[in-house]
């Protein structure tokens, strides 16, 4: 089992809580990970990315190479284009369809959203109204790993464990409406393929 | 309910970890009793995961000393007291502390001591990727280089012990992706070691003053120190032998990850000798590996220092192999990735590795998001506010800080940068046989603290004609907030608050100082610095609003605020994106102006900037 993992997005979106959930699946399934985080100025609004790297067998760099990414979950359209080149042929592009604008050349939307169509594989997902309409804005991070879930090769119920576990600090509340994104994120991608 | 501290517990046990927390666990094994530093990239979440241990339990000392020279410094003080001891600081930090740096190894350094340096190819956030090797060589200092956290972990121990049995500095050499890089790391246990607390500083034990008569039996201990690790350095190497008679490779640190991952498609897969220890280098390893192969390639991240190394080795022995180093500039830049390594290889054997399925080249690229000052950061406000009162010809210096990036557009101040601290000697230089372009500098407080009161110092002595502008924001704010001498709190708690004013004005220095939200009392201050002879001090001031923000989220007092624009108002002049330039702003197909709520903090240092007035706090005129 093997599986080279790009998260994207924009700095506050919360792309290390996706890593800490998958990370913590990973420990359990006695997987060996490897994790590259980027540390950019301490502000908002600029890109980040993290390469994570999942494997039955032991793993070198951290860094996964062009062209050999399995899956890029990017919770941003555009920093999804940033990393398509990443992509390999049979690797799936799950990006929230959000914008966020904060630069002048932002790209028109339907000019990104025809390269994000252009990968054979992609699911794009309105993950912040979803987890608007749910009820919990703040999750939408947790709705994209959902819509990833599927292509992660983790059990699912793993997942929600991780959830549990992570956010459990913060309360139940917390916990359940994570739990609810977690699912209408699959749900969501279920339907985006059928 | 209080738990012990993973880095304090007692039982082996193994953990998902970055470079940099793997070493704190590493301080606290190997019985590492006073830890120093200054902020940098890649290093300092070191001291964050050191904070973390509960002061009162902390087997060490720790200090943020005023710069990396202090650092190393307080250090060596504590090493030749009898302490293992530890300096950790970025690659350009080596810099600043090099006058101390280079003396060590030429002192009988009781405790033993640990420099830890955060090199950084590729500059992720320096303004150079110097190859901190060549250092090495000049202080004859060992060097292990890790590629992994657990090598950090085990390098770490290893160069504490080498250090204390041979009572001499070892470096241990971390990148960037090190430094950053998490995975499994698998500790030993931690069995506190009793350590004797009387200061032991004897100072019979060696020289300790190099006066001309003893530098030389100073140097040669040091030559005979460096000769005798020598040896040690055979039991730090890994081969892989691959069976291949004709190719071998060999490389260290993060070079050898990304090797390991692009060797998985070679069809013949080359001998490889990965080293622990780079300097100085095992002789008798690498000249073995020469001897049996035909061509060897030496892959080594930036300069060539491994490679000259090697290939004196080899002419030395007589050893006849075609040894491959650099071979083109390119092979000199940039972090050694996985993509890297296979352009150098390629470069070095066109038929080794098969050419990578890359996808088609894509129609749009993603345009880059630059860095930029946060929303409500006060040097916005200043840059806003001083460009008004230069002339297109005047001349401004930048120095290293948040406040860099006002060199980009629109405010465009700052047009020269060297290093930390430069700009008041530079601005100096720039005012001689010069009447006709005004000088300004800048300087962050932090900075002023680290290595700029000389340059301060140097203006008044002699008297020079230009204007620094202070850009107090209460913190190294770039590093990740930690505290400066000026903020009346060290790593451990209060202490006596210098404030940067008091010093300027102890040196006779003229000072006038506002809060940079005052945009318009700052112009005319600026002004009036400008205008008389001599050297004058402006302090813009205003507190680092990204820490003021997450404080007070933390004590529960946040509350969320935005501006808004009144439409109505607006005639689309777009000051406030044209030349404020808040991220908060972004404008419209038609040209109107829309508030990303996401971004804006309700700080209103914008109101100010609109000539209509039309940005306003909701509640304020007829808003929808």
């Amino acid at each position: 089992m093997k599986r080279d993992i790009i998260l994207a997005g924009v700095g506050g979106q919360g792309i290390l809580s996706i890593a800490t959930v998958i990370g913590f699946v990973v420990v359990d399934q006695g997987l060996y990970l490897k994790q590259a985080e980027v540390h950019g100025m301490s502000q908002r609004g600029g890109d980040v990315q993290s390469n994570l790297r999942i494997s039955s067998d032991p793993i070198y760099s951290d860094l996964i190479p062009a062209g050999q990414a399995d899956l890029i979950i990017s919770v941003e359209p555009m920093e999804s284009l940033r990393y398509i080149p990443f992509l390999s042929r049979t690797g799936w592009l799950i990006t929230s369809t959000a914008p966020y604008v904060n630069i002048t050349d932002y790209p028109e939307n339907d000019v990104l959203m025809n390269e994000i169509r252009k990968v054979k594989n992609h699911i794009a997902i309105p993950a912040d109204t979803i987890a608007k309409e749910i009820g919990s804005p703040r999750s939408s991070n947790i709705v994209m790993l959902g819509a990833a879930s599927a292509y992660l090769d983790l059990p699912f119920e793993k997942l929600e464990e991780g959830i549990q576990k992570i956010f459990g600090k913060k309360g139940e509340k917390i916990v359940e409406s994570n739990l609810k994104a977690l699912h209408a994120g699959r749900d969501f991608a279920k339907s985006y393929i059928a | 309910m209080s738990t012990v501290s993973k880095y304090l517990q007692k039982e082996a046990f193994s953990s998902i970890m970055m470079g940099n927390a793997a070493i704190v666990r590493a301080m606290v094994e190997s019985g590492t009793r006073v830890v120093t530093s200054y902020p940098g990239s890649p290093t300092p979440e070191i001291a964050e995961f050191i904070s973390s241990i509960p002061l009162s339990e902390r087997p060490f000392y720790f200090e943020f000393s005023t710069n990396e020279k202090v650092a190393t410094e307080v250090a060596f003080g504590a090493s030749i007291n009898g302490h293992l001891s530890c300096v950790f600081f970025k690659s350009v930090g080596l810099n600043v502390a090099a006058d101390t740096f280079v003396q060590l190894a030429h002192m009988v350094l009781k405790g033993g001591m640990i420099v830890v340096l955060g090199d950084d190819p590729g500059a992720n956030s320096s303004q150079n990727e110097q190859d901190n090797r060549h250092y090495a060589h000049l202080a004859y200092t060992p060097v292990f280089e890790p590629a992994n956290p657990q090598e950090v972990y085990e390098m770490y121990i290893k160069a504490a012990a080498l250090a204390e049995k041979q009572q001499m500095p070892v470096i241990l050499r971390l990148t960037t992706h090190v430094c950053h890089a998490k995975s499994r790391v698998n500790f030993g246990s931690y069995d506190p070691i009793p350590h004797d607390m009387t200061p032991g500083f004897d100072p019979t034990l060696g020289n300790y003053i190099p006066i001309t008569s003893k530098v030389h039996p100073m140097k040669r201990m040091a030559l005979e120190k460096l000769q005798s690790v020598a040896v040690e350095a055979e039991n730090h190497i890994s081969l892989i032998d691959n069976s291949n008679k004709k190719r071998g490779i060999i490389t260290c640190g993060l070079p050898f990850l990304s090797l390991m991952d692009v060797l998985e498609n070679a069809k013949e897969k080359p001998d490889i000798l990965k080293l622990g220890m780079v300097h100085p280098i095992p002789r008798k390893a690498i000249a073995d590996f020469l001897a049996t192969h035909e061509e060897v390639k030496v892959l080594e991240e930036l300069d060539d220092v491994l490679e000259k190394d090697i290939k004196t080795l080899a002419f030395d022995e007589g050893i006849k192999v075609r040894i491959i180093g650099k071979i083109n500039f390119d092979d000199w830049q940039h972090e050694y990735t996985p993509e890297k390594v296979y352009e150098v290889l390629t470069r070095t054997w066109q038929d080794l590795l098969p050419t990578p399925i890359l996808p088609a080249p894509m129609a749009v690229k993603a345009p880059a998001r630059p860095a930029q000052m946060c929303p409500g950061c006060g040097h916005r406000s200043a840059f806003f506010a001083i460009k008004k009162a230069l002339a297109p010809e005047d001349i401004t210096v930048a120095d290293i800080g948040c406040h860099t990036l006002g060199f980009l557009p629109p405010y465009k101040v700052g047009q020269v940068l060297l290093c930390m601290g430069a700009s008041p000697g530079i601005g100096a230089g720039l005012s001689l046989f010069n009447k006709s372009r005004k000088i300004v500098a800048f300087m962050g407080d932090s900075t002023f603290f680290h290595a700029g009161a000389a340059g301060v110092i140097n203006a008044v002595f002699n008297n020079h004609n230009m204007t620094l502008i202070l850009m107090e924001n209460g913190t190294t704010a770039m590093t990740g907030h930690q505290n400066h001498p000026g903020v009346g709190e060290n790593f451990d708690g209060e202490t006596l608050k210098i404030t940067p004013r008091a010093v300027f004005e102890s040196y006779g220095i003229k000072v006038r100082e506002v809060d940079t939200y005052q945009q318009s009392r700052l112009t005319t201050l600026v002004k009036e610095a400008m205008d008389e002879e001599g050297f004058n001090v402006v302090i813009a001031r205003h507190p680092c609003m990204l820490k003021y923000t997450r404080d007070q989220r933390r004590k529960g007092a946040y509350s969320p605020k935005q501006v808004q624009i009144n439409q109505d108002k607006c005639d689309k002049h777009n000051v406030c994106v044209s030349s404020f330039g808040c991220p908060s702003f972004y404008v419209n197909a038609d040209m109107s102006i829309t508030v990303n709520k996401d971004l804006c903090i309700g700080d209103g240092s914008c109101l100010q900037t609109c000539p209509v007035h039309a940005i306003e706090y909701p509640g304020k005129g007829e808003v929808k």
